[in-house]
């Protein structure tokens, strides 16, 4: 039995909140490309520290209020 | 490297082994082989080679004005500034593109890998010293497009960090 941790995120709700950002303006805030800011979105990349640090940064919040964790049991 | 540059990367690598392959088979090959035949061969592949590089080359410059000029009909209306924004925030390189050449070169290297065994076998049962000399040519194409395929499955699909 494993513990598998599913990280989601609310960047695309935080990104409204915060003066309707594009995903252009996050990718340069964060020095990271379009495509990696669509994927963080569609929950196919899960960023680094480093990047999760900054993504929160640019929305003025804690990194826990972008990124939530989960734990998936699998048996 | 974003996806559209890995993906014509993959796709003129895929046509130059296709039209290597079709000349090779067509290729007369003098019996009984000598090691001048073994140096005209390497002669060739050399030559394809350079040619490969120059293809690619040409390619890449012409898709990069493509991918600008769509972007630049895209956004009508914006200003220049705006679509030089867009075009190099979809070609930064970062940690995702990063991560996925990491992991895509793996496969690139086992290709290649596999067919240095390979070819190593074919010379060790005795067979023709240019059928093995091909088998590993074709093998580092092979590998090369395999990794641009493999690539562009996770630029779609999605990268993990395990």
């Amino acid at each position: 039995m494993t513990d598998k941790l599913i990280i989601t995120n609310n960047i695309r709700k935080l990104r409204f909140l915060k003066n309707e950002m594009t995903q252009l303006d996050l990718a340069e805030r964060v020095n990271a490309s379009r495509q990696t800011i669509i994927a963080l979105e569609a929950g196919k990349y899960t960023p680094s520290l480093e990047l999760a640090f900054k993504i929160a940064n640019a929305f003025g919040v804690d990194v826990g209020e972008v990124f939530e964790c989960h734990a998936d049991v699998e048996k | 490297m974003s996806m559209g540059v890995k993906a014509v990367n993959t796709a003129s690598g895929a046509v130059m082994l296709a039209a290597y392959i079709l000349y090779a088979i067509g290729k007369d090959v003098p019996q009984p082989e000598t090691f001048e035949s073994l140096g005209s061969w390497a002669e060739f592949m050399l030559a394809f080679m350079g040619m490969a590089i120059v293809v690619m080359i040409a390619v890449n410059v012409v898709y990069h004005i493509a991918f600008s000029v769509r972007i630049a009909v895209k956004s009508q209306g914006s200003d220049d500034e705006e679509v030089c924004r867009m075009v190099s925030a979809s070609l930064v390189e970062d940690e995702m593109g990063k991560l996925i050449d990491l992991k895509s070169m793996r496969v690139g290297y086992a290709c290649a890998g596999i067919g240095i065994v390979l070819t190593l076998a074919v010379l060790a049962y005795g067979n023709s010293p240019i059928l093995a000399l091909n088998i590993m040519f074709v093998s580092l194409f092979m590998g090369m497009i395999a990794e641009g395929l493999f690539a562009c499955r996770m630029y779609t699909g999605g990268v993990r960090h395990d």
